[in-house]
């Protein structure tokens, strides 16, 4: 028993620094009114009308179809409601969606 | 899209359907081990379209295994699949090759030379001494020395002060600065010397600044004689060398000799016109000359002209204007007003631009020889004009 609560207590104290460290980042930005996708735990979303959208950060495809695509990102899962999506360029960094988009919406994890 | 990636697409890019239950992982997959892919369409009933480089999609291979997917490819695009198609046709490749060879082989000549910043040295001069040190129109550009060219180039021609060569492409560009001559006034006022007469006639005035006149008014004077001496005599003093410095003005004749007929032919245009045109190349002259050998005409050309590597090609348009010549009596007093005519041209155009300060005081009509057909008439011109140059004395 003692062993699984010495490995509990490291992997919570692992846990415990991590948030620390993205609260620190997130003040260090507040304070100098950095942009805020800079933390790295945002994504920053373009769009030019409804023709195109541009998703900057660390994403996956969850589910694509030709009238609708799910995006997972750090924080939220990103839906695109539409007609004829495609994707056009897709990176570790980026993904550029264009088609008829008719709905953006939100969904948190 | 970085230029690694848009030479790809170039070199050749494969359209790919993917068929499966987990096309949305292949993607994932793809993005993950950085396998470039685009244009991602999806048809419904779990079919992806996309494109990818021909690099990348032996990398596929592995992601279809995961993802238990089929591939098959649309269609192939780029040069990669123009020339494994055409590869058989090896006339239209070494074709290719010679044109591509002989495109780069006429890169490392000069095609154009052009000289800047030159006024009173022609541009003959720097051409040949161009052609001398190596630079030249048609000759190759790899291994010039350009320092060496220039050193040659100002020996050749000693009046260059500084020279810059910019080779850009096939032009090569010559920059010139020339050497500032000294005015020669500057050299005069500094010199010992007298003034020379350049002209024979009577002088109408002399009057020295510096010096001492040998001659007076009123006295005829040969071309060569010293007007004005560079010298100052004195009872009491020494004599003295200065610099010559005056003015002497002379009466000097002038004379037009010509012959006239009586009988004399007359242009009367006969309001025909033709047009035709031609092209000069280096100042030779080739038109379509389609009118008849016994046909007389004025020609008026209007013409544009390009220079093509160092060659002067002109597009003309020519214009002829029909003529036939009438015979026509003249009388003796036409002849004369037409030979004082003349006359002035000549005075004008060839006599006064070559004198100094010239002023004409008259002018006189003599008739030397007369018959029925001809008359020969000299027209004499009295001109008062300064003369006299500074010579150095050694």
């Amino acid at each position: 028993m003692s062993k699984f609560n010495k490995e509990g207590k490291k992997i919570f104290k692992k846990i415990n620094f991590k948030s620390k460290m993205s609260e620190a980042k997130e003040r260090f930005i507040d304070t100098l009114e950095l942009p805020q996708e800079l933390s790295g735990e945002h994504v920053r979303i373009t769009m030019v009308e409804n023709a195109q959208i541009l998703i900057e950060g660390k994403n996956n495809i969850v589910d694509y179809y030709d009238n609708y695509i799910k995006i997972q990102t750090k924080n939220v899962y990103i839906i695109l409601d539409g007609k004829c999506l495609k994707i056009n360029e897709i990176s570790d960094a980026e993904v550029l969606i264009s088609g008829d988009i008719s709905n953006v919406g939100f969904l948190n994890r | 899209m970085n230029l690694e990636e848009g030479i790809k697409k170039i070199n050749g890019t494969v359209e790919v359907e993917i068929e499966g239950f987990f096309t949305e992982r292949y993607i994932n997959l793809c993005k993950i081990n950085n396998i470039k892919i685009w244009d991602i369409k999806t048809i419904g009933g779990g079919i992806v379209r996309f494109s990818i480089a021909i690099k990348d999609f032996k990398k596929l291979r592995s992601i279809t295994k995961k993802t238990k997917c089929k591939v098959k490819i649309l269609s192939k695009k780029g040069v990669y699949f123009k020339l494994f198609k055409y590869r058989k046709r090896r006339l239209a490749f070494l074709l290719l090759t010679i044109f591509i060879a002989l495109c780069i082989i006429s890169t490392t000549f000069i095609w154009n030379v052009e000289i800047i910043g030159n006024s009173y040295i022609s541009n003959e001069d720097i051409y040949e001494a161009l052609n001398n040190s190596g630079i030249g129109v048609g000759k190759s550009k790899i291994g010039i020395n350009t320092k060496k060219i220039i050193t040659n180039l100002r020996v050749l021609v000693p009046d260059i002060a500084w020279a810059g060569i910019d080779i850009e492409g096939t032009n090569v560009y010559i920059s010139i600065v020339e050497k500032t001559k000294l005015p020669q006034s500057a050299i005069n006022e500094n010199s010992i010397g007298d003034i020379i007469s350049d002209k024979s006639g009577i002088i109408e005035k002399i009057v020295a600044e510096n010096g001492t006149p040998i001659l007076k008014a009123g006295e005829y004077v040969e071309e060569g004689r010293i007007l004005i001496e560079g010298k100052i005599y004195s009872n009491t003093l020494e004599t003295k060398d200065v610099t010559a410095k005056g003015i002497v003005t002379l009466n000097t004749e002038y004379e037009y000799k010509n012959e006239y007929n009586f009988r004399v032919d007359e242009k009367q245009y006969n309001g025909k016109v033709k047009y035709s045109v031609g092209v000069d190349i280096n100042n030779k002259e080739n038109y379509i000359n389609y009118l008849d050998k016994s046909l007389k005409y004025d020609i008026i050309k209007n013409s544009s002209s390009i220079n093509l590597f160092g060659n002067e090609i002109s597009f003309n348009f020519y214009k002829f204007n029909i003529y036939d010549l009438v015979e026509k009596q003249v009388s003796k007093d036409e002849i004369i007003e037409k030979a004082k005519l003349d006359a002035q041209d000549y005075i004008n155009n060839e006599v006064l631009p070559k004198t100094r300060n010239a002023k004409i005081n008259n002018s006189e009509v003599f008739i030397d020889y007369e018959d029925e057909e001809k008359v020969s008439l000299r027209v004499v011109y009295n001109i008062t004009e300064e003369i006299g140059y500074f010579r150095e004395r050694n």
